[in-house]
């Protein structure tokens, strides 16, 4: 598989790429039609904000569970259609890096006699147990252990989907020790009950599912597959998700300010705007020069107060010397008229409308 | 566990992924690891560094933040919580819709041990975390006379619960009482603050409190007002405020609250209601556990802020050793540079041979004035060091005063949204 766009030396990609959330990602929705244990199928695409991609394949009976750098979960049951191969449909983020985890003889009472693969994905250049869904993708038949006991080495699945991009990480929040074994599959007060189930085994309280992910930095802190912003609006009575609720608390408070001129001071914390990351870095002179224009104009330009935000600036060489504020005649006068040229170049390329 | 021969697997493809990025061919590149950078500090130099280098590395680079508090309070206009004019909490910032906005990791944790060798760093919650470059951006620590309470003698150059300690004191105090402030030696953080609280709370007990009788004394180890000294000296008289310059604090009591200092070669004691002691300053302690300091700072290349002594490992902020000023609008402008530098050097693109920095700073001097100091400072190839390419001030106003929130509301978005 050829994973295009992630080079870091072609590098032939993207010009500072802040994009608003509706261009984003895109795709289809894709939900399960072949769960029919639905007690286990967690899923709820219907409300998913970010667009959404379906990972397909066939297994043995098996319980398979994607655990998402994000702290968010997803699982669904493979259905018995009869067969040897059993099929099964998970409905994952597109944006987002995930990692598998399936689990056969997951109808034991006894947790200790599951037989638990941490699955990798070798797509002929990586191995690694995370990836990302650029599209529906198929995985084929996984022929998974089905004897032993515990956690197994982990499996590892040929991929040769373009659509399917395999990514390497030296640190995973959702792997600590770097072993492979998921955290929620460690056992770490060694009872012999895998953390994940084990409720005597949380060892941080910040941490309520025990996936690496500290609950405000994690979308699903309790790994039931439902995201938090949708459990806070439904539910009063969910223990874990309830009491760490993800909200962010407004810091930057509006208040009556002492000069009516210069009402509306500070930031609002914009806490609503998605941007789309680039895929590899373009070194980019004006955009290095101009970001130091931000601390007071803003990110890429573009004030959160009355004072002039400078995204689409097509003038700089002229305005930047009629302002008429002593602090930015100073910073002006700090700049070669090279170094001015460069930065309106960048300004130029950036939407006024970025907010 | 049980995981011996994957665990290899991964490493040798890591390794495999890492030597990659020396070679020329670009398919063999596209199978590397993404490379971690691991950034030590939440604050104004720490939460930009990692913002840019998303915002302009995207998914090319995985960052991770790894800063104690879930909650960073500005010290930026913290002073403006001793007059009652903010809170703490209006300057207050976490990291939750910033991290996933830029897909930043965020571990709360300390560091206890760097391994340069090994590029590994060890957190007090005991997990391993292996960074392919390591930015330091620690902020500072104080260098006390002795050991006293900070609980009773706040410093309050740390925002936060130290800042509402300082102002409980403050409201204690009744006509007549005295409040006196030690500044440090320069280099410390944020040049004018010292002078800015003296204004600031001299204003606060007359004009706000009604206290005629009130005493405010500032000792300065420094020889005279380091910063907008016009500005500072003339409001110092308006208040009345008792400057004594070349004072070395010898010897902090926190029973008595005095303090002991010597003054043109004579040993002196002061008792006062209130006593705020802002000690001299040093690089924060991970500087020196890592072992990238030369004396009390980190001395680094200004063209990528990349350690002297130790490769890999970039240090900004007030922890660094330029001549440029320790204050966290600067800290921001030094981490755009560090994390363009980072991903020039992951990219093989040279450094950018003439980075531009620059410093602003609103003061108040009351609550309804603010005062303004700027510099924009270049890479001097001579000397390879950042020199000031221009500096300006202006005097206290009450437009300033509004313009004020207007920098610092844009400066808190660019670093911590």
């Amino acid at each position: 598989m050829k994973v295009q766009n992630k080079s870091l030396l072609t590098g032939y990609s993207l010009t500072l790429c802040l994009i608003l959330a509706g261009c984003g990602g895109g795709g289809s929705t894709s939900t399960s039609s072949t769960d029919d244990d639905s007690s286990s199928n967690t899923q709820t695409p219907t409300t998913m904000e970010k667009s959404t991609y379906s990972l397909s394949g066939t297994v043995p009976g098996t319980l398979i569970e994607a655990f998402c750098k994000d702290g968010s979960y997803y699982s669904v049951n493979s259905t018995d259609d009869g067969t040897e191969n059993h099929p099964f449909t998970l409905t994952l983020p597109s944006d987002i890096e995930c990692k598998l985890v399936m689990t056969t003889n997951e109808k034991q009472s006894d947790v200790t006699q599951y037989i638990i693969t941490p699955i990798l994905l070798n797509d002929g250049e990586t191995t690694s147990s995370y990836f990302e869904l650029d599209d529906n993708v198929s995985l084929g038949h996984i022929a998974l252990p089905m004897s032993g006991e515990g956690v197994q080495e982990p499996f590892t699945v040929e991929v040769s989907d373009e659509k399917l991009q395999v990514k390497s990480f030296s640190y995973d929040a959702l792997d600590t020790d770097g072993d492979n074994v998921p955290n929620v599959y460690e056992d770490d007060d060694d009872d012999g009950v895998y953390n994940k189930y084990d409720e005597d085994d949380n060892n941080n309280e910040n941490d309520s599912d025990g996936d690496g992910v500290e609950n405000q930095y994690d979308s699903d802190d309790d790994n039931d597959g439902t995201k938090d912003t949708e459990e806070s609006e439904s539910s009063e009575t969910e223990e874990s998700d309830d009491e760490n609720e993800d909200k962010e608390e407004e810091s930057q408070e509006d208040e009556d300010e002492k000069d009516e001129d210069e009402k509306d001071d500070e930031t609002e914390n914009s806490n609503s705007a998605t941007i789309t990351l680039p895929t590899s870095y373009k070194a980019d002179a004006g955009r290095l020069l101009g970001s130091q224009c931000a601390q007071c104009h803003g990110t890429n330009g573009v004030s959160v107060n009355k004072w002039d935000s400078i995204a689409g600036e097509d003038d700089l060489e002229d305005e930047i010397f009629e302002d008429d504020e002593p602090i930015m005649s100073a910073q002006a006068h700090g700049y070669t008229s090279e170094e001015i040229t460069l930065i309106g170049n960048w300004l130029k390329t950036l939407s006024k409308n970025d907010d | 566990m049980k995981t011996t021969n994957s665990n290899s697997r991964r490493d040798f493809m890591k390794f495999v992924g890492l030597s990659s990025l020396v070679a020329i061919t670009p398919t063999v590149s596209s199978a590397a690891t993404i490379p971690h950078i691991v950034v030590v500090g939440g604050g104004f130099a720490g939460a930009t560094c990692a913002k840019y280098l998303k915002m302009w590395g995207g998914s090319s680079v995985d960052v991770t933040i790894i800063e104690p508090n879930a909650t960073y309070v500005s010290p930026i206009l913290s002073n403006l919580v001793l007059n009652g004019q903010k809170t703490t909490s209006n300057l207050s910032f976490t990291y939750g819709s910033y991290s996933s906005k830029y897909g930043i990791n965020m571990v709360h944790s300390t560091v206890n041990a760097v391994d340069k060798t090994n590029q590994s760093l060890t957190l007090a919650n005991g997990n391993s975390v292996k960074y392919d470059k390591l930015v330091l951006a620690p902020g500072i620590d104080f260098i006390k006379t002795n050991e006293y309470d900070i609980a009773k003698i706040p410093h309050a150059w740390k925002a936060g619960e130290q800042t509402n300690l300082l102002k409980a004191q403050i409201d204690a105090m009744k006509d007549g009482d005295t409040f006196t402030m030690t500044i440090p030696a320069a280099p410390y953080r944020c040049p004018p603050g010292p002078y800015e609280r003296a204004c600031v709370v001299a204003d606060y007990l007359k004009n706000t409190k009604g206290y005629s009788n009130c005493k405010v004394v500032v000792l300065d180890a420094n020889a005279k007002i380091i910063v907008e000294e016009e500005t500072f000296a003339t409001t110092f008289a308006n208040y009345g405020v008792d400057y004594r310059p070349s004072t070395t604090v010898t010897h902090v009591d926190d029973t008595t609250k005095t303090v002991s200092y010597t003054e043109g070669g004579t040993s002196k004691t002061l008792s006062s209601t209130v006593l705020n002691v802002i000690p001299n300053q040093k690089a924060a302690p991970i500087i020196f556990t890592a072992g990238v300091n030369s004396g009390n700072w980190a001395p680094i290349n200004p063209l990528s802020y990349e350690s002297v002594v130790a490769s890999g490992i970039y240090i900004i902020g007030d922890s660094q050793a330029t001549g440029q000023p320790k204050a966290g609008h600067i800290g921001n402008s030094e981490a755009k540079v560090c994390a363009d530098a980072i991903l020039r050097t992951l990219s093989g693109v040279a450094l950018y041979a003439s980075p531009k920095t620059n410093s602003a700073c609103y003061s108040p001097t009351s609550a309804t004035e603010a005062s303004w100091l700027t510099g924009v400072f270049k890479y001097d190839t001579g000397t390879q060091t950042m020199v000031a390419a221009n500096t300006a001030a202006g005097g206290p106003s009450t437009s300033n005063y509004g313009k004020m929130f207007l920098w610092s509301g844009n400066l808190f978005a660019d670093t911590f949204s």
